[in-house]
């Protein structure tokens, strides 16, 4: 265990080696995340034909959730700003809205999207439920004009914010983005691959490794020592991103609903980080010196994030790329996160975890045996 | 007994043969030497006895053991020191020494005392706790010692410990092995250095070219290999004719004329020194002042390789 101990005291004992394991993964996330939401933002075309106290109220509110852009009262215009996604939706407040609502009359707007663009539907629903409050709220006010304005500037504060969180986030997507951020994270455990050629490669620079191995501590003792901390090390890294990340993005990213399927992501994303080692550990072993292995690893791992998925969706590759990436550990590791995600369970994603798990077994045992002279 | 037997040993390289068919014995309880020219073989040589490079050919016994087989139990009971600092510079040489401690398994109480043991051997204890980078080069080496004897082994591999080491210390870890050796460690040591083989080790081997071309204690060396003598004889009135003239006589093999200084060489088989001597003064030549050199394990090296260990 000297070996190990003295590997973790080595790792953590170097403010430089926190920041790339923790640090860096979350700000690359939250940078990669920021601007998915900054997409998130709708554009929403507005005709207001009642120009009232009600309609500007409302039209504040969506701000937050949207950038609105006002429109004359012309079909043709609105139809080629929604066809040239200028705009995602329209909403057209009829004359008279707010004298209406007052009244109790329940005016409705109309509101304008492209059938097959889903994306506008969450504030379709929300401007809808808008309307039918406010309808409730003039009801209640029996026509006294004062009484209803109070009552819906203090029921429309801040609704488009709650709401906006609430539902803007479809099951699906969630688990999607959740899948990116974990894309995000492989790029931090190729780090960790990095990392294990380091250590390896600093002991064999020092002579400290062939010295090493003329004591009893054997080289497979030694080697798996150096597995040991570096697994180690991930595990540290993985519980406390995953764990850390939906705090830090405000409920924005979840990694799960249930305390199980976040454990089966940082169990899957653990054996995808063993595999990396395993990898980096194997180049380090058999290269005599950091150019070698920093050449080959910088090689490897561009690509590998690249087919993977890691960096954008594997299903914008052409067809022949996405095979070939089939055979890379990120795609494996991805897809076996989003089965775990779906809450399908680690048996779904059995066949790409035996891969990760077989890779890493085949890379240590080759470096385990093959006997080479331990001299540099 | 024999603590290391090797037979017909070799170490191959793609195109280069850096051990060739060695046939070493060194027994337990001895100092045993290794001289040897830059790249003849010492490095490769140990680095195979400890275990860290595959052999080619031939086999290693070490301890009564074979290599291959019983590596591990070995390895409990042999120290090394490589010629190149091997230790972590990060650590303070307390903290290395007790690593290595660890490496061989030593624990607790046993370890600590063995360690201080070990750092007060090498002189290192007043200054355990720094860091060993900014140890002086001699610090450095003690080191690099003090990691290598921490468990007290039965077989101790000394790599050229002394380069780039001033005198002082020098002596001071010349002296030490001669303390473990009294206390019953069998020492391997190779050198450049002449005067450190002859001042320590029982017996020598010599490596050129990859090849064990002679072993035996140094007097058994020189008496059998060196078949001439050495002198320098400076004579008044020195002329080029008189150097002349001793150089045609017969069993003079060499005679080189440095102004009044002749340097000499003859064979004894024709005729000594002595009777060179007596010769010169009964043709009334002016004799000031004679020097017989003692040959060495230099003139050794010199005779079996026709050159210089250091050039
Ligand atoms: N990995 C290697 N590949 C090829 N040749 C090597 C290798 N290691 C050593 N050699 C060669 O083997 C020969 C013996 O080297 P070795 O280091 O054993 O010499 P040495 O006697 O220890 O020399 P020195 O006194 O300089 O330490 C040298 O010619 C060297 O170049
Ligand atoms: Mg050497």
């Amino acid at each position: 265990m000297t070996v190990l101990l003295n590997n973790l005291k080595r790792i953590f004992l170097k403010p430089i080696n926190i920041v790339l394991m923790i640090v860096v993964p979350i700000v690359l996330n939250l940078m990669f995340i920021s601007i998915f939401n900054a997409e998130q933002m709708y554009e929403v075309g507005i005709i207001d034909l009642d120009d009232s106290k009600l309609t500007a109220s409302i039209i504040e509110e969506m701000k937050i959730a949207a950038n609105t852009h006002e429109y004359e009262n012309d079909d043709a215009v609105i139809n080629s700003a929604l066809i040239n996604s200028t705009i995602n939706m329209a909403i057209r407040f009829p004359e008279n809205y707010a004298e209406d609502m007052i009244n109790g009359k329940c005016p409705k707007v109309e509101i304008y999207a492209v059938e097959e663009n889903t994306d506008s539907v969450p504030l379709t629903m929300l401007v809808a439920a808008i309307g039918t409050n406010c309808g409730e709220i003039g009801k209640l006010c029996d026509g006294d004009e004062d009484k209803f304005y109070d009552c819906v500037e203090d029921y429309l504060e801040g609704t488009f914010q709650t709401e906006y969180n609430n539902f803007d986030l479809s099951k699906g997507e969630q688990i999607e983005r959740a899948v990116n951020s974990l894309g995000y994270l492989a790029m931090g455990m190729m780090f960790l691959m990095s990392f294990a050629t380091t250590l390896l490669l600093e002991d064999k620079m020092s002579r400290v490794y062939s010295r090493i191995l003329t004591t009893p501590t054997t080289r497979a003792s030694y080697l798996l020592q150096h597995l040991l901390s570096y697994v180690i090390v991930a595990a540290v890294q993985v519980v406390l991103i995953i764990s850390l990340l939906p705090v830090i993005m405000d409920g924005q990213l979840s990694f799960g609903d249930s305390f199980g399927v976040t454990l089966q992501v940082m169990l899957v994303t653990l054996i995808f980080a063993t595999a990396c080692i395993a990898i980096g550990l194997t180049v380090s072993r058999f290269s005599k010196n950091n150019v070698v292995a920093g050449a080959f690893i910088g090689l490897v791992n561009l690509p590998v994030l690249m087919l993977g998925g890691c960096m954008w969706p594997r299903d914008l590759m052409p067809e022949g790329l996405q095979r070939v990436g089939d055979f890379v550990p990120t795609t494996w590791f991805l897809k076996a996160a989003e089965e775990v995600l779906y809450e399908n369970g680690l048996g779904a994603a059995w066949k790409e975890l035996a891969l990760l798990g077989g890779l890493a077994a085949i890379l240590i045992t080759v470096s385990f045996l093959v006997e080479t002279d331990d001299k540099c | 007994m024999n603590i290391i037997e090797t037979s017909k040993l070799v170490k191959r390289y793609k195109n280069h043969t850096a051990v060739d068919r060695i046939d070493l014995d060194v027994r337990e309880g001895e100092v045993f030497g290794l001289l040897g020219p830059n790249g003849a073989g010492k490095s490769t040589l140990i680095g195979m006895l400890v275990g860290t490079l595959k052999v080619t050919e031939g086999s290693v016994r070490v301890l009564g053991k074979d290599i291959s087989r019983d590596s591990t139990a070995i390895k409990q009971d042999i120290g090394y020191v490589p010629q190149d600092l091997a230790f972590f510079e990060k650590l303070s040489a307390y903290d290395n020494v007790i690593y290595w401690g660890r490496l061989y398994g030593l624990e607790g109480p046993e370890l600590k005392s063995a360690v201080q043991e070990a750092l007060e051997f090498t002189g290192l204890w007043d200054r355990r706790k720094d860091t060993s980078e900014n140890f002086s080069g001699g610090m450095k080496r003690r080191l690099n010692i003090a990691c290598a004897i921490v468990h007290k082994p039965k077989l101790l591999f000394m790599d050229e410990p002394t380069v780039g080491v001033d005198p002082q210390s020098r002596n001071s870890i010349l002296e030490s092995i001669r303390k473990l050796n009294h206390n019953g460690t069998t020492v391997i040591y190779t050198s450049h250095y002449m005067e450190e083989v002859e001042a320590i080790c029982d017996r020598v081997g010599i490596m050129d070219f990859g090849k064990l071309i002679a072993v035996g204690t140094i007097d058994q060396l020189v008496t059998e290999t060196v078949k001439e003598e050495f002198a320098t004889i400076e004579i008044n009135n020195m002329s080029l004719q008189l150097a002349e003239a001793i150089k045609r006589i017969p069993g003079v093999t060499r005679c080189e004329r440095n102004q009044n200084v002749l340097d000499i060489q003859v064979n004894p088989a024709i005729m000594s020194t002595i009777q060179l001597l007596e010769m010169l003064i009964s043709k009334r030549i002016d004799i000031q002042a004679i020097n017989v050199e003692k040959p060495t394990l230099e003139t050794v090296f010199l005779t079996l390789t026709g050159k210089k260990l250091r050039d």
